[in-house]
């Protein structure tokens, strides 16, 4: 009945099956027959497939572009984007393999796209201030107001700086750490040997960790740490 | 390439590289163990790979907020919805009005007109407010032959 009343308030309520899976970005997907299901149909021109396909991996889609975009309104873009190539390129995806490597490497072209349209050469910074902390969502469950906030503070400090790096660093950063990807399923995406992977990770964690060195004190990095 | 220097020569200087490969578990059991050797002698490289473990959790554990197209399945999705939510918020607005005419004026308390009119406009606006709900979830059920697929 409460929910019934917010909803007639016009409240958006979260979801109350939403698990942390959800909000950090790897959404409770719906198994590979499920999907095998709603791509066979989809093919077909079935409408309600579609519709279903998109709701499924919309928000797995805006995670990951937010992730390497830093930007809410361009992460919303990138979405509709992917998945409006995503259901139109079905007919290339077989059905029975794993969806979510597929999207990401649509999301990936997507937003290397729209850096090329606003003229950013992959090799460079973006000369950014950083990742702003808006797109983050305090979900810490700490009783203690004081901890939690310190607790928000580390992470949107590490948030801003991953928007610091160079592309090639952000990205590969985004794929281990806010993915969660295996170094296989990077060097897939990225189509490079395991060997760099690894090699770029630490460059780019060493220079993560100097962002984030620059935006504290080192007096202050023990205790944020 | 490193950023710190250890004070004790180390001929692999790639086994830099092989911290992010220690921090992810990654490792074969003979480059495991080089990285262990190394960490034994050199207390800035562990406090290196500390750092990169903490900063890393932090971003493992960042949570993001869900994209704003999730309020879209609350807001009304037709134009009967939502002229029957906007006509039920305008009727418990007047309603409010009502009451707090009766606050302030209490000898219309006596008015069983007025006292009627302040009910019915209640129940009235509340009824318009969750037919318009009533509405959207009706024809959610008749057009989404997907919506009890688990997620």
């Amino acid at each position: 009945m409460l929910r019934l009343i917010m909803m007639v308030c016009g409240v958006s309520v979260q979801q109350e099956t939403q698990s942390t899976e959800e909000t950090t970005g790897e959404a409770k997907q719906a198994s590979v027959d499920e999907f095998a299901v709603w791509i066979d149909a989809a093919k077909t021109g079935d409408l309600e497939a579609q519709n279903a396909l998109a709701a499924a991996l919309r928000e797995p889609a805006f995670y990951f572009a937010l992730q390497l975009l830093g930007n809410r309104e361009d992460a919303h873009d990138i979405t509709q984007d992917a998945l409006l190539r995503f259901l139109g390129n079905l007919d290339r995806f077989e059905s029975g393999r794993p969806v979510l490597p597929w999207l990401r490497r649509i999301v990936r072209n997507a937003v290397i796209d729209l850096q090329r349209r606003k003229n950013v050469r992959r090799a460079d910074s973006l000369d950014s201030d950083g990742y702003e902390g808006e797109a983050l969502e305090i979900v810490d469950q700490d009783q203690d107001a004081g901890r939690r906030a310190v607790s928000q503070e580390r992470r949107e400090i590490v948030w801003n700086s991953l928007g610091r790096l160079p592309e090639q660093h952000r990205e590969i950063v985004v794929l281990r750490e806010y993915q969660d990807l295996s170094y296989q399923e990077i060097a897939d995406l990225l189509e490079v040997p395991i060997g760099t992977v690894m090699s770029r990770l630490h460059r780019a964690r060493l220079e993560l960790r100097s962002r984030v060195l620059e935006a504290v004190d080192e007096s202050e990095l023990e205790s944020l740490l | 390439m490193s950023d710190h220097t250890c004070g004790v020569e180390h001929p692999e200087a790639a086994a830099d590289d092989l911290f992010s490969g220690y921090l992810d578990d990654v490792l074969t059991q003979a480059d495991r163990q080089r990285v262990r050797v190394r960490l034994e002698r050199c207390a800035a490289c562990r406090q290196l790979v500390e750092e990169l473990r903490t900063i890393r959790e932090n971003a493992r554990t960042t949570r993001f907020k869900a994209p704003k197209d999730a309020l879209q399945a609350e807001r009304p999705s037709s134009l009967l919805s939502s002229v029957l939510r906007s006509t039920g918020w305008l009727v418990l607005m007047v309603w409010l009005v009502l009451n707090i005419a009766l606050i302030f004026f209490l000898d219309v308390a006596d008015d069983a007109g007025f006292v009627r009119l302040i009910v019915g406009a209640s129940l009235l606006g509340w009824t318009l407010l969750l037919t318009s709900v009533l509405v959207d979830r009706l024809r959610d059920r008749k057009t989404d032959r997907y919506r009890g697929v688990a997620r």
